[in-house]
């Protein structure tokens, strides 16, 4: 009972998101759900304790050019076990492969020219009596930077996968229900967690390198599809923790969230 | 030396609650540019109070406002009357209630914050400077959200501050049980300022009696009479409010924004179709508790707190958000080292309780992240960075302690100048439309307009009447004689409301095109969208004058009708 109570809910929260993914984009969804899979393949490779599992990150700026910053953000998490000629070796096809993919990026990223949003800058500018203040606080960093952060707490929001960034969805968005909603129980478990797991150096590396990278791509919708695995397990790590907890615990669990997420499941697909 | 470090505190307190009342005081009375119709529902009530004992329909002294039917609470405009005695009825004094204590909750979450995170001592026992208080006190001095409030006459602020009131006393009760009775005091004034703390007040109460079970149980034969006076006082002050609460008008505002009403639009996720599946993933108590939760995980959310803001017009200063964005990572730091802390256990029940409570309220309610509903989750907020802020120095490589107060002090200028510029020099540019600019020069300009020809004044947008009303600083009693409403036993219980309104030759009603604009002589006042340059040109009306917003675009016009040439 134990068991099946806990795979039943372990299916429903590794299902939801590619589930949704593919019925919500049917043609051009493949290159995203490749992106996931690099990671899973990366995953089992670290699982299995093979050293240069990393270099599989590089696979990730020839599938989309716009998961440039990827492999760059993921190495400073294995700075200290990386040996000098793997750096290099890592370093000359990043460089070989940004040759190619670097105007692309270039066109996804939020570096490409925004005319309304430097219109307002000018204003903001013009406003302020002193210009040399107003320079100092209002320059053209600014349209990045607001960008760049709005991407940051984006992909931070709880919201944004187990609410479909309700209240606040973003208009030109898919705003895909990511996770059943009371996973966000199992979630903030996990992440509480995270601290103690032995999984925390690869789950802690792939999200933070996937929400860096996706913060620099213009609109993130389907990029983030890349932070579907970290954050599934760190779900996992909270599913795990419930399940070790006296049976009155887990089975209460269990009694709300596997009909309510079948429910909301049923919701989506009727949709 | 020593006597620098004794006075240290004090002056960094004082400094805090300078640059506090800096941001809250100046051109109070002209940033926001404007005066919203809620804020002046609450000085025309307060100044109707004033001159004849009566709110604006009539009521002696409610213990409601009927406002809009929306029912305000009343602490705000009971506290505004002095304030008009003195300083009559003006923006500046309308706001200067909610500015001042805005003011006085900066040296009283000092003294609550001491309370709570008691100084640690030396070595020989002395005690160690409290950066913590002060730390907390100086942000909440610069703290964007509590300075939007505090320039801005809503009630949510005053209510906060008795509430923080109470929670002080409440604390200091268990050495002194007679601050019971302030205790109960401040929260009922709470409770009756601002609606919200309706719900928080209780519970943040029950949270504290099981918390301190124990002491309150033992010493029972101390504590008993001073509880039971204070919950006697509690009951008499509140049994008005009790008695209005099963009224329609007392249940107007929620059952309309409850998401958990049946009445209303459907939850979010709701999907039209029919058959029993639909039934089942349409069931209503469900999806309200799932908005619910969004709603409320909204509150604690990053990106609401540090990117996004309020999703008011009026709200969120241009660029800015509920917090600034470097306090981020001391939030994330101050929120691990509280959970993981065994020894403050005062301070935790104290924080997570108003965490995790504050939000309750708003999140009953249908809109997104409300920053008005939800202000008392400010303070947890800023205790949370504040403490942040205190284990980040201790965890940092061994700096030199002049060099960590360098950048930190570093860091709160340049955002202080930010925020300066973001209230003072861009706020007014970009929101002044969500302000209601421009009616007070209406007012002026109608003065000057032939007094033999009625003018009309358009209210299709919003009720502009009490704006007109407050500008024109229009004789209560006047009013009470020239309107009726709802008779004074339904004040409560009726929903209805008038579409015109008389001020004299004044009357407040939405233009009717063709009655209004072509067949009487007069003068018609509107906003840009009732009367376009299309709609002046065919109906032959005359354009006496325009009021433009600050980036130059018509916001009010006042026309003249011409019958006779049409």
């Amino acid at each position: 009972m134990k068991n099946l109570l806990f795979w039943t809910s372990t299916i429903l929260i590794f299902i939801f998101w590619p589930f949704l993914y593919v019925l919500s984009n049917r043609s051009d969804s493949i290159i995203f759900i490749l992106a996931a899979l690099v990671l899973l393949v990366d995953r089992f490779l670290y699982l299995r304790k093979y050293q240069y599992h990393y270099f599989t990150y590089l696979v990730l700026p020839l599938l989309h050019p716009a998961y440039l910053f990827f492999p760059i953000v993921a190495i400073l998490f294995y700075w200290s076990d990386i040996k000098k000629m793997s750096l290099v070796i890592y370093a000359v096809f990043l460089i070989f492969s940004s040759f190619f993919s670097w105007q692309s990026f270039y066109a996804y990223s939020i570096f490409t020219p925004d005319p309304l949003a430097f219109d307002t800058l000018n204003k903001k500018i013009s406003l302020v009596p002193n210009r040399n203040l107003a320079r100092l606080y209002h320059n053209k960093t600014d349209i990045f930077q607001d960008k760049f952060k709005a991407n940051i707490f984006t992909s931070l929001d709880p919201n944004n996968y187990f609410f479909a960034l309700h209240p606040r969805e973003i208009f030109e968005n898919q705003n895909l229900h990511k996770f059943p909603f009371l996973a966000i129980i199992l979630f903030l478990i996990g992440l509480y967690l995270l601290i103690k797991s032995t999984d925390r150096r690869w789950i802690v590396s792939t999200l933070l390198a996937g929400i860096f990278s996706i913060a620099m791509i213009n609109n993130q919708d389907k990029f983030d599809l890349i932070l579907y695995l970290p954050i599934s397990l760190i779900c996992l790590v909270g599913l795990k923790k419930i399940f070790t907890l006296p049976p009155v615990y887990y089975l209460f669990f269990s009694f709300l969230f596997l009909p309510l997420s079948v429910m909301e499941l049923a919701r989506i697909i009727l949709k | 030396m020593k006597l620098a470090n004794k006075y240290l505190p004090a002056i960094l307190l004082f400094l805090a609650f300078l640059v506090g009342a800096f941001f809250r005081f100046y051109k109070l009375g002209e940033t926001p540019t404007g005066l919203y119709v809620d804020e002046a529902s609450l000085g025309y009530n307060a100044y109707s109070i004033y001159k004849t004992g009566l709110d604006e329909y009539g009521k002696s002294f409610p213990v409601m406002f009927r406002s809009f039917s929306t029912f305000q609470s009343p602490v705000y405009s009971y506290l505004l009357v002095p304030l008009i005695h003195f300083l009559d009825l003006s923006i500046f004094s309308v706001r200067l209630l909610s500015a001042l204590f805005g003011v006085l909750s900066i040296p009283l979450l000092y003294l609550l914050a001491q309370k709570l995170y008691p100084a640690p001592r030396t070595n020989n026992h002395e005690p160690i400077t409290n950066n913590f208080a002060l730390i907390s006190s100086l942000l909440l001095a610069l703290s964007p959200w509590h300075i939007n409030y505090s320039r801005t006459a809503y009630e949510t602020n005053v209510a906060l501050f008795f509430l923080l009131l109470g929670s002080f006393f409440l604390l200091n009760a268990l050495k002194k049980p007679w601050l019971f009775l302030l205790s109960a005091l401040s929260f009922v004034i709470s409770m009756m300022a601002y609606r919200a703390e309706i719900i928080i007040v209780p519970i943040l109460v029950l949270v504290f009696a099981i918390r301190y079970s124990g002491t309150l149980l033992t010493n029972s034969k101390r504590y008993l009479l001073p509880i039971f006076a204070s919950l006697a006082l509690a009951m008499v002050l509140f049994l008005p409010t009790i008695q209005i609460m099963g009224t329609s008008g007392f249940q107007a505002r929620s059952s309309t924004l409850n998401i958990f009403a049946s009445s209303g639009p459907h939850p979010w996720g709701y999907q039209e179709g029919t058959g029993l599946l639909h039934d089942l993933i349409n069931n209503p108590q469900i999806l309200a508790a799932r908005e619910f939760i969004s709603l409320y995980s909204s509150y604690l959310s990053p990106r609401y707190l540090f990117s996004l803001g309020d999703s008011g017009p009026r709200l969120p200063y241009p660029g800015m958000g509920t917090f600034f964005v470097w306090q981020f990572p001391l939030y994330l730091i101050g929120l691990y080292f509280l959970i993981k802390d065994k020894y403050l256990k005062d301070f935790k029940y104290f924080v997570f309780t108003l965490l995790l409570i504050s939000p309750v309220p708003a999140a009953l309610t249908r809109d997104p992240y409300s920053t008005l509903r939800s202000l008392p989750l400010v303070i947890p907020q800023i205790l949370i960075i504040s403490f942040g802020l205190v284990k980040l120095r201790e965890i940092l490589p061994p700096l030199s302690s002049k060099l960590k107060l360098s950048l930190v002090a570093l860091l709160l200028i340049y955002s202080s100048v930010r925020m300066f510029i973001s209230i003072f020099y861009l706020n007014d540019y970009f929101n002044s439309k969500f302000w209601n600019y421009g009616w007070e020069m209406v007012v002026e300009d109608i003065k000057k307009l032939d007094p033999k020809l009625p003018i009309m004044v358009d209210s299709s947008r919003g009720d502009s009447y009490i704006l007109m009303m407050f500008f024109l600083k229009y004789d209560p009693v006047l009013y009470q004689q020239e309107n009726f409403e709802v008779p004074v036993a339904d004040y409560y219980t009726s929903l209805t409301r008038s579409d015109t309104k008389k001020l004299g030759n004044i009357t407040v009603k939405s233009i009717v095109w063709g009655p209004d604009t072509d067949e009487v002589e007069q003068y018609l006042v509107a906003d840009y969208l009732a009367m376009s340059e299309v709609q002046i040109r065919d109906h032959n009306l005359t354009i006496i004058k325009e009021i433009s917003f600050p980036d130059g675009k018509v916001a009010l016009r006042i026309l003249k009708t011409n019958p006779k040439t049409r």
